[in-house]
Formats: structure tokens, sequence, C-alpha cells
């Protein structure tokens, strides 16, 4: 069962006071994820018990919410003893809505879906994904740090969304891509306004124009065909502190480690966490022989891996250009500015 | 056969704001919690200091404190054997035995050790447990194995023992000048401030025995020996006089004490001073042009100056430094030791020092002393106590009969810990406050499991004097319990109820009774903390120090001489050991070696040798290795390469199945009281 069944889209609209009409409905019903200012003036998804918790006000959020999919940590099964019988199986079953990711992040799901997807069906992924629904808010305005446009990943979505939200200066354009987001639009219904026809490829055409970064086609090839100078490389690999901190933020890494442990209730626990190929411990085997040689080819992997291979494999970028990485590195490793470089490399 | 659907992790997530327990940086970020559980951390990205960024150790951080093997009941010693207990046994047992040796044998006998672990409340309850229950000044903490040099140092030069500028400042320094002090590794977030600088256009002048990352590419990277920072700078200082480099408006206006200085430092010329430090002479007079000439020049400095047996006086030489070109008391200038505890810095404030009551007021002021018994009720000793170092050896000597150990383990942190386990052997009762079992619980006659930083409240005081909030995040683990809580029981049960309803209502105290503390309480450090001084509730706090004018009024130059390591090498012991700190790693290694992908990272012991060396071992890289000390011998894999030089070996000292400090010399500064951690003669053999 694929995570989204896709449909033809279907246009409606709704009003800002629908809209928050809606949040509280759900926030009611069903577990609401939605971005949150704190008091510290940080945003981030949270489960909120009522609308006006919601923060509308905001370019991202400072974590991805594949966390909710995909925890950072997370029990897997229990057992107790040295009998499998013990085994008991963790599978969530709560439905999530989650409101406000933006399309670049709905993309990063998306490559996230077909990862999971890929060879055998990881259940513990997928489980939460299909009793997810997304709705999401297009980007109205660029900001600095992030470049969908070049990553083809947004502002707004040709399709790939459960529901997906248009500013229209006072109101929204509603678009529902998916069969999830159209039981949801038909329980609501009476909510959503008249069709408001938005030209999508249009916007995409008009972002783009208005902030181009850099070529993706160009980017790739010099990637593949290692045009790029090895003192580039070199550089970045002087400069990674191996915190992990920037693909843990990433949208689309999607690597983790299993550990067991006894909990602090005293239940023995197989869980798994995120973790990520900065760390030597990540791919160094047996007398410390480790097939990735150093901190450059590290580097270059990660680079090959989202601009190449995930383009090749998933035929979209494995960057979705979301540009959480850029503000979260101790040496300076701006990732949109490095792409930049390779872009003119060649 | 697997049950489907059993139990749910469910996706209701909180995100708790708190502070990082590992380095002194004292960056900020969300524990994420679920079901009560902590399965994550999030970056803040408003924190003043750490900016949306951590390093792997915060990111790996809730991991620390959740190990399978947490204390989780108290624990008294039966027949030779810790077994569990209750908490009425546990606590009746530590107050009726501290009461009967005060009685027997004095209140001198007995000691309490705070920790730069543990926040502010906790440190200050703690020397007041000491002091006005107790009745001694016999109290301290693990600042005395790191940074008691700085303290001790800065005073006599500055007036105020504690970094002078903040972290965010360095960023913006057109010189950055960092001796012995690994920055990337050991405060990487400060490390990212130096990249920024250096980016930005600074210069950079690294020495460090180690080619440490900032040695890369710094402009100017200087390894000298380690034990030879005072010949180092004297010769900087040499050069800067005599090519008349000094700022002598500075010197004249704002210091005193410099004819002392030119006196001692003129015979430092380069070529005198090249063959002690082992560096081209040259390469020491480009540094000290560069450093005199290029405004703000901000001096960062760590262990590798303060953990020598002349560490006082390298912190007094770091200081002249600074003073002679005038880089004190201005904006990304100034004299930068980073604290390499969360609380160091706070459990200094908060007096868990033998000399001085909370906010550095002199336990031997007889007005001072007045103000604190009219304020505990109590007659308290006017002679200042013992530090650790000093009560470990009176231990051996017989006169330190009891000793009440908090988040501390000192039979892995202390130089050479053969002599400490023989010292500690001879108590009559020891009481360990912990979170996991360590060497020094196994040797307690009690043991009480404290709650981590994330199962309580209270605060923290970074390396630039900025008071944060911990919050609590999770309910205490087992029976674990809020460590001041536990010290309010000990004291009441002693007969002086310590009533607090929380630690908002202590550091309410401390606030009235330290002036630097007195505008500062937890509703006021809960966005961004406040950096002392902070004398009143409408005062902002302070972003550097000594502007216009020092602490002591002018500041003062020492003239001070070179002395080598009270341990060189010989024929026998030919190479200098030195021992710090990895990026992955934290002191002890308690809480890193139980986090899953940082121990993955280093999990074994190993030494750094220079491949020279090592070609005439036969040592080849991983190859098993023995280094032997007059003290002790420890087996490690050779990692060979060039980052020391020939006749310099480098451990890191988080292993406790190989605790460096097995070889460690327990020779200690005479002023501060410091082990030489950094400087001892070695021997390296294969190992067939």
């Amino acid at each position: 069962m694929p995570v989204i069944s896709k449909i033809e889209i279907k246009n409606a609209s709704i009003t800002k006071d629908n809209l928050l009409t809606l949040l509280e409905k759900v926030s009611k019903e069903k577990t609401l994820i939605a971005p949150v200012r704190n008091e510290l003036e940080d945003v981030d998804f949270l489960p909120v018990d009522n609308a006006a918790a919601i923060c509308f006000d905001y370019d991202n959020t400072t974590s991805s919410a594949k966390d909710f999919f995909f925890p950072q940590y997370e029990c897997m099964f229990t057992f107790s003893g040295t009998s499998s019988n013990s085994i008991k199986d963790k599978n969530d079953g709560e439905e999530i809505v989650l409101f406000g990711l933006r399309s670049c992040d709905v993309k990063g799901m998306e490559l996230l879906d077909k990862f999971y997807e890929r060879t055998f069906e990881d259940d513990y992924y997928l489980s939460k994904r299909r009793k997810s629904v997304i709705i999401s808010v297009a980007c109205s305005e660029l900001n600095q740090q992030c470049f969908c446009t070049a990553t083809e990943t947004g502002p707004v979505l040709l399709e790939g969304f459960d529901i997906q939200l248009i500013g229209t200066g006072e109101d929204y354009a509603v678009q529902i891509g998916s069969q999830k987001g159209l039981e949801l639009f038909e329980k609501y219904r009476g909510l959503f306004g008249s069709e408001v026809a938005v030209d999508v490829k249009k916007l995409l055409a008009q972002a783009k124009q208005q902030k181009p970064k850099f070529n993706l086609q160009k980017v790739y090839e010099n990637l593949k065909e290692e045009k790029v100078d090895e003192k580039f490389w070199e550089d970045i690999a002087g400069r990674c502190q191996s915190c992990g901190l920037c693909l843990f933020l990433c949208p689309t890494c999607s690597c983790y480690t299993v550990t067991d442990r006894v909990a602090p209730n005293g239940e023995s626990r197989r869980n798994r966490q995120w973790d990520a190929c900065y760390f030597r411990g990540f791919t160094r085997m047996a007398a410390d022989y480790d097939p990735v040689r150093n901190n450059k080819e590290m580097i270059k992997r990660k680079y090959h891996h989202k601009l190449v291979q995930q383009i090749d494999e998933f035929a979209t970028s494995g960057c979705v250009g979301c540009g959480r990485c850029n503000l979260a590195c101790v040496g300076n490793v701006n990732w949109l500015d490095n792409i930049i470089k390779i872009e003119r490399a060649g | 056969m697997i049950q489907k659907g059993k139990i749910s992790n469910g996706v209701k997530l909180e995100y708790i704001p708190t502070t990082c327990p590992y380095c002194g940086t004292g960056c900020g970020f969300y524990l994420k919690v679920r079901a009560g559980e902590l399965v994550g951390v999030s970056p803040s990205k408003t924190h003043p200091v750490s900016q949306g960024r951590l390093c792997v150790k915060g990111v790996t951080s809730w991991e620390s404190v959740i190990g399978s093997d947490r204390i989780k009941k108290p624990l008294v010693k039966k027949n030779g054997k810790l077994v569990e207990t209750g908490w009425d046994e546990a606590l009746a047992l530590v107050a009726s035995r501290f009461g009967e040796l005060k009685e027997k044998y004095g209140s001198d006998s007995l000691g309490v050790w705070g920790s730069a672990r543990c926040t502010n409340e906790l440190n200050y309850l703690a020397q007041k447990l000491a002091r006005a229950v107790f009745g001694t000044n016999n109290v301290d903490h693990c600042a005395r194995t790191c940074h008691s040099p700085t303290v001790a140092g800065l005073v006599r030069s500055f007036g105020s023992g504690a970094m002078t500028n903040s972290i965010d400042e360095i960023k913006d320094a057109a010189c950055i000048f960092a001796i012995g002090s690994n920055t990337p590794e050991a405060h990487p977030l400060i490390g990212w401030r130096i990249r920024t600088a250096k980016d930005k256009g600074a210069k950079l002048i690294v020495c460090d025995p180690r080619k440490i990352d900032t040695a890369q590419y710094a402009d100017i990277y200087i390894q000298h020996y380690p034990g030879t920072d005072i010949a180092l700078l004297n010769c900087m200082m040499n050069v800067i006089i005599s090519e008349g480099l000094e700022d002598k408006e500075y010197v004249k206006t704002r210091t005193e004490g410099l004819a002392e200085l030119k006196k001692v430092v003129e015979k430092y010329t380069p070529e005198y001073t090249s063959p002690i430090v082992g560096v081209d002479a040259k390469l020491i007079a480009e540094a000290a042009r560069l450093y005199a000439e290029t405004k703000p020049a901000s001096l960062v400095y760590t262990l590798g100056i303060t953990e020598h047996t002349v560490g006082t006086e390298n912190v007094m030489s770091v200081a002249n430094l600074a003073m002679l070109t005038g880089n004190v008391g201005v904006e990304s200038g100034g004299v930068n030791p980073l604290r390499g505890q969360n609380n160091v810095q706070g459990a200094c404030d908060m007096a868990a020092l033998p000399n001085y009551y909370v906010g550095y007021q002199k336990v031997d002021d007889p007005a001072v002393r007045e103000k604190f018994e009219k304020a505990w009720g109590v007659k308290l000793s006017p002679k200042p106590g013992l530090t650790t170092t000093d009560q470990v050896i009176q231990a051996k000597a017989g006169k330190i009969k009891a000793l009440y150990i908090i988040g501390e383990d000192p039979l892995t942190s202390d130089p050479n810990i053969t002599e400490v386990r023989e010292s500690l052997e001879k108590l009559e009762f020891l009481v360990v406050n912990e979170i996991y079992m360590s060497p020094t619980t196994e040797l307690a006659d009690v043991v009480l499991p404290g709650a981590s930083f994330a199962e309580k409240t209270g605060t923290f005081t970074n390396s630039e004097r900025r008071v944060q909030l911990i919050n609590k995040a999770i309910e205490p683990i087992g029976q674990s319990r809020p460590d001041w809580q536990i010290v309010c029981d000990v004291a009441t049960r002693m007969g002086y109820p310590f009533n607090y309803a929380d630690t908002a209502e202590i550091m309410d105290e401390i606030a009235a009774l330290a002036p630097i503390y007195g505008g500062i309480s937890h509703d006021r450090c809960r966005k961004v903390g406040l950096q002392w001084p902070c004398p009143d509730k409408s005062h902002p706090g302070t972003k550097y120090l000594h502007k216009g004018k020092f602490t002591r009024g002018l500041g003062k130059f020492h003239g001070i001489e070179h002395k080598p390591p009270a341990e060189v090498p010989d024929e026998q012991y030919p190479f200098i050991l030195s021992t710090g700190r990895m990026r992955f790693h934290y002191n002890d290694g308690t809480m890193t070696r139980r986090t899953h992908l940082l121990d993955r990272e280093f999990p074994f012991m190993f030494v750094e040798v220079n491949s020279k060396d090592a070609e005439k071992l036969g040592l080849r890289d991983m190859n098993d290795c023995r280094v032997l000390t007059r003290r002790g011998k420890l087996q490690a894999k050779a990692r060979v390469s060039d980052r020391v030089k020939e006749g310099v070996l480098w451990m890191p000292f988080h292993y406790i199945e190989a605790p460096a400090n097995l070889l460690t010399n327990d020779a200690f500064c005479p002023i501060a009281r410091t082990g030489e951690y950094k400087a001892c003669a070695a021997k390296l053999e294969k190992v067939v």
C-alpha cells in the first residue's frame, strides 16, 4: 500500500478564520502536529491541543518533521529472558494530522517514503506515515538560506501532497492531492469554499526567475564526472567536526543504528536511533579498517549521495533545499555555497 | 512470535529547554521527551551561546543519563559489600556517622566535595553543609584538578578570576592567540568562533604541543614542549619590549609592576628560549609581533596552561602578555580561560572552595564572616580549609577522617590514583553521591543516587559567567533524587534544618549574600541567562570585565622565571607524557562511554606517538604498546602520526579500564594545588 494514493488534483479554498476553525476541530479529534513558537522564540513542530498555539509566521522549523515518523530514538520491540515468545513489537497506532510543512519538507518526506518502501517495507516508519495526513503550506516569500527553486522541491508543489494551501493574500487556495487528503476534506467540507484555481507551474517559473541559485543538472554532472578540485573537498573535511547535526536536521537523512538497553522502567528494549555517515563508527570495520578512508572521502560521499546517487535512484534530488544544515555547522560549512562552487567547477 | 500492537511509542513529543551538561561553553538545547522518557536533543537557534549549533556530545547528551546501570537505590556497605537500602536508612547512617566523627575528631576531620558537574544551588548547599553544619571550611570541588590556577592567577593579576570576555566576542577579534587549548575538540562551540574569526580575516596563533585542528589553519603554529609555556611567553614579551611594541599608554595608566617584568624577561631572547621550548627562534618573534600589532587580540587558554606545577604562574604569564599589549578590558580582546566543566565557574562562584564564601568573599575576613554567621545563625570557622588535593593527602596522614563526595571520581581523575586509593581507603567514612557506579563509589560506605541534569531544575554558570537554567525534563530514574534535596536532608537530620521549597528559593538566598549574584534569580535567567557581575534586579549583567579599570584597581605584572616540570625525561624515562580530552569523550567517560554513538567512535585507550619515535621502537599504527612511568604502567594502542613531536607522548584520560592517571605525576602547583597532568617522564615499549 503506497503512503500516498494520488488522486486527480481537486481545487477548493479556505478563509483564514475557517482554517483556524478546521485546525481547532482537528486538534480536538486527532493528534495535531504544527509549528509552535515557544517562549524562547524558537519554532518547531510539536503536538498542539488548540489552534491558538500554532505559529503561522515562520520561515521553517529548526528541526524537520521526520522525528514524528522516524524518531531520533524509538523502541522497536521489548523482550525479556531468552524466549522469543517474550518479544512484543512496538507499533504506533495514532492517527496524526501534520499542519504547516513547507513544500521542501513534503518532498523530503516523499523521499523517505521511497527509501523505506524500497527493498523491504520498514513497518516502523510506514505504519506511522500511513496513518498521517499532511496539510502543507506553500512559501509565499523565499528566504535567504533555502533554495528549493534550484532543487526543484518548491516553493509550491505540483503533486505528492495530501492537502496543499497556497496563500492568496487574504485567504488560501486549497489543493487536494491524495485519497487521505480527500477524506479529511470531505469530513470538514463545510469549512471550505469554492474552487480557486492556481497556476502552480506559473508560480514555480516565477519563483525560479526570482531566485536562481544553481543548475541542478550541472551540479549532478560535475559531481558524477569528478570535476571538483581535491582542495575543495580537503577544505570541507578540515572544517567538519563530525557532530552529525547537519545530518540529524536533514529531512531526507534516513540512517539509524540499533542498540539494546534496559529502559528506566526495567523493560529490555531494542531501540533504533539516528546515525550519521559523518561518524567513523558508521563505516569502520574490524581491525580499524574503514572503507571510507578519510574525512575527505566521507564528505565527498555525502555530496555524491544526495546529488547524484539519489537522483539516479529516485529521480529526485536528495537535497530538498531546506537550508537547515547551513545554520548548524560549527565549521562554517555552507552546503548551498558549496553546491554553487561545485556547479562552477566544470 | 511477535505480538503486534501491544505498546505504543506515541507522538506526544515535548521540548524542554536546558543547558548542556558537558563543557563550560554552556550551549542551550531542547531535550526531547516522549511518554516521560528522553528521546533526543534538538538545537535552539535563539540561544546566545549555541545559536542553532551543537557539538557531538551535546547532540547525544540525552543518551548519557539513561544507561541501564544508573544507580537506582541508595547503597550501604555491609560486610564489605554495597547493598541496596532505603533512603531513610541511608540518610540516618550518613547523618549519625558524620555527627559521631565530628564529635570524636573535631570539625576539621571532615570534608565536603561539591561538584562542577552539579548546579549552583547544590554547590551553595554543599558548602553551607560543610561550614554551617560540619563546622569546617574543608570544602572544595573538582576545579582543583583543572582551573584553580586560573582563579588564583587572575585574581593576583586582575583581581577577578574569571573569563574576561564573552564567547561571542571571539568571532570579532582581529587576532586570536590560543595556547594550551584544543578548542575545537574540548570547546567546539568556541572553536566555531575561532573558525568564524579566521574566515572573516582574523590572524590566528596556536601554541600547543600537539598539531591540533586549529594548528592546521593557524597563521602561526608553535609546537613547544609540554611545560615550557612561561619560557615561550617571556620570550614573546622580550621581543615585544625590545622592539617597543607594547601599549605604552595602557601600561602606564592601567598597570603596575612593569619594571619587575622587564627585569625577568630580559634574558628570554629568542635565541636563549629556542632550545628550551624546541621551537625556531624566528617563529616566536614573528608570533610576538603578530599578537602585539593586531588588535583586539583575544587570548584563549585551557588546561595546557593550568595543569602544571607552575599552573598559577602560567596563568599570570598569559595575563602579563595580554596587559603588556593593552588587550584586557576591551571588547573582543581579553584573557579567556575556557572552563572545562558545565558548572566549574558556578561551583567556584558558590564557594565550593576552602578559602571563600559565596561570591569570592574571604573566610578569613572577620567582617565577611560576621555577615555569614548572622545569615546562617551559627559560629563559623575563621580558618581557611583544605583543598581536595590536601584533603586526600591528609586522609593518608590520618587527619581527615570522613568525606562527602558529590559527582566526582577522584580514583579516575586525580593524578597518581594508586596513591589516592591508599588515602581514601584510610577514611573511616566515605559518602559518594553519584549517578553511575565508579571506582570511587566502590570504596564508599554509603552511595547516594543523584538525579541527572535532565531530572532536576537549577542553574549552571558557563565560562563567560552566564547563569543559565536547567529544567526538569523527566522524573528521576529509579529512586534517585536531586542532589540538593539529599544535602538538605543530611543537614536537617544533623540538627540544622535546610528548608527550601525549590531551587529558585536557594538562588534567592545566594543573591542576598553574594553581591556579584545580587540581581540574579531563576525568573531572570529563563530566556538568555544573565552574566555576573549583576549586582541588582535591574542590572542587565556584564558582558566583559575590567573595562576602564581592573577589579583590583591596577593590573599587576609579575616577573616569572621558567621552571621545568617536576619530572623531566631522563635515560630511563625518555619521553614527556601529556594527557587531555578528545572531542567524542568527556573526562572520566562516565556519560560518554555510555553513549553509543560516542563510545563507538573511540572505544579504547590509545597513545599518540611521533612516527620517528615509533619507527625506532618498531611500532606501527594500532600496535599494542605499554606506557610506563615511575607510578604505573598501562597498555594502549599506538596511534602513530606527526600530531606530537619527537620525544612527546599524549594520552586521553577517558577510560576507567585504562586510566591515564595511573601514570600522571602527583606533583602539585604550590599555590593552587593542581596536579601536573600535562607533563611527566615516561617510557614506551612495544608489546610483543
